[in-house]
């Protein structure tokens, strides 16, 4: 089934979308969830959040890359978990409960402000990866949105991992000379 | 700006862009990464094969069939390892060390006095100390070994039956075919057939690599055109005897000077004394011969 299939069956509200999602993409959400977690089962929670994500948000939404989309909520998703976890690993009970509490005092963490400065972030990354060799754009991707191994990387890119190690410093050097040149206009 | 929004932001690229990293990362591996264990059994076959290859090389060599065609491997020398063991095999066979200036050892390049492959003792002065100084030779030392130690070119022309005319025919054949002019040989020895594979006899001479550049058969001769790139290219003719296993060295490239000329580059040179070499005096010329190599190196060493 093509994307576009799958695309018109959650427009359509067909529950089969969900299982045609899950048959096509269900490994790589399911890859990219246990580069993020660690664990199988909250990857495989991850994932399953992902389905009902999507599901909520197609329609409105339509997907140009249906593939990319799924992965960028995995991604979220998954980050989400993973920093609730980090959050139970750090005390638990009762402490995190007063420590939620409490951080209704502060001011709302995500205001319009720290909202813009993101998709600004978001836009300067954006056109330094488009002014990459595309080598460099697919392993900083590669590493950085889908959180592949770097070995994994070498392996699929048909590389040494410490030639992939090299193109990621190099990258993330230019990128910081970037985004330091962007702050001083 | 923190690590968690620069994760964010690159959470909320575009999609475009990231399906193309998906593509990507959804081929099967474009080259199969050897698991690790296999890597010593590749070296060990690998292994085999190279002295297979070089036990071929050596029954081709010993067992050559009259008149059969061979071809010759001449590897590449790599100065960066074993430069101290190399440096010692030149001292050893060294006849005369100089010390000097640099810049005045360089000026050594325009002294090329005539082809002289009737006398008896002619040398050959390396240069490459001068020009790219292997790691292990001191900068300014300049050894100088004759060539044939009891067999002079007079000698190598009788045992191959040819004149000097004849022996610089070949060499001006070929240049005149390849280049359509010729250069003057200025040098001619003798070697043994295997000594092509040794590099410090030929190759060790001139440095960096060698290749063959022409093969052919010429009356009784097989014949090489070598070229040797290394501090300066240069392309030398080897005709290898395949009954009687010679091998004749005809080369322009090499500074020969009779002997008697080392007085003229002794006046010229400006000889810096070193505490490491003594002095030795012949025929009222200054040689500095090199008192101790080990104690050379050692202290270059430190």
């Amino acid at each position: 089934m093509t994307d576009e299939e799958i695309v018109d069956l959650y427009w359509q509200r067909s529950e089969t979308a969900i299982q045609a999602t899950e048959e096509k993409y269900g490994s790589y959400c399911l890859t990219i969830a246990s580069h993020m977690l660690a664990d199988l089962q909250d990857a495989e929670e991850s994932v399953n959040d992902t389905w009902l994500a999507a599901w909520n948000r197609i329609p409105p939404t339509r997907p140009q890359y249906l593939r990319a989309y799924l992965g960028k909520l995995c991604r979220s998703i998954s980050v989400s978990r993973f920093r609730a976890r980090a959050s139970q690993k750090r005390g638990g009970g009762e402490i995190t409960v007063a420590l939620d509490e409490l951080s209704e005092c502060l001011p709302a963490p995500e205001t319009p402000e720290s909202q813009l400065e993101l998709r600004e972030l978001t836009a300067s990354i954006q056109r330094f990866l488009e002014g990459c060799p595309k080598r460099e754009r697919v392993i900083f991707t590669a590493r950085y949105f889908y959180v592949y191994p770097i070995e994994e990387i070498a392996k699929h890119l048909g590389m040494k991992a410490a030639t992939v190690r090299t193109v990621l410093h190099r990258t993330r050097k230019k990128l910081r000379e970037d985004l330091e040149k962007e702050e001083l206009q | 700006m923190n690590k968690g929004q620069l994760f964010a932001a690159i959470g909320d690229l575009d999609e475009g862009l990231l399906e193309e990293t998906a593509a990507a990362m959804a081929q099967s591996p474009a080259r199969p990464v050897r698991p690790k264990r296999h890597v010593l059994w590749i070296a060990a076959a690998l292994l085999t094969l190279l002295l297979a290859a070089c036990g071929w090389i050596a029954y081709r060599i010993q067992l050559k069939e009259p008149n059969e065609k061979s071809v010759y491997q001449v590897n590449a020398v790599d100065w960066t390892s074993g430069a101290e063991q190399r440096a010692e095999i030149s001292f050893q066979r060294a006849a005369m060390i100089l010390h000097c200036d640099t810049g005045k050892g360089n000026e050594l390049h325009g002294f090329r006095p005539k082809l002289d492959v009737t006398n008896k003792r002619v040398g050959v002065m390396t240069f490459y100390a001068a020009i790219q100084p292997p790691p292990a030779l001191k900068p300014g030392t300049f050894l100088v070994r004759y060539l044939d130690v009891g067999m002079s070119g007079e000698e190598a022309l009788a045992t191959a039956r040819l004149s000097v005319e004849q022996a610089a025919s070949y060499y001006t054949k070929y240049w005149i075919a390849e280049e359509g002019e010729t250069t003057p040989l200025l040098m001619m020895e003798l070697l043994d057939a295997p000594m092509l594979y040794q590099d410090d006899l030929i190759l060790g001479e001139f440095g960096g690599e060698a290749e063959i550049v022409s093969h052919w058969m010429e009356d009784e001769y097989e014949c090489l055109a070598i070229r040797f790139t290394g501090e300066m290219t240069s392309i030398h003719l080897f005709l290898f005897h395949p009954e009687e296993q010679y091998l004749l060295h005809l080369s322009a490239d090499a500074a020969r000077f009779d002997v008697s000329d080392l007085q003229t580059i002794a006046d010229e040179t400006e000889i810096i004394r070193s505490k490491l070499y003594v002095e030795y005096k012949e025929n009222g010329t200054d040689f500095y011969i090199l008192s101790d190599p080990e104690e050379w190196l050692h202290t270059e060493k430190r």
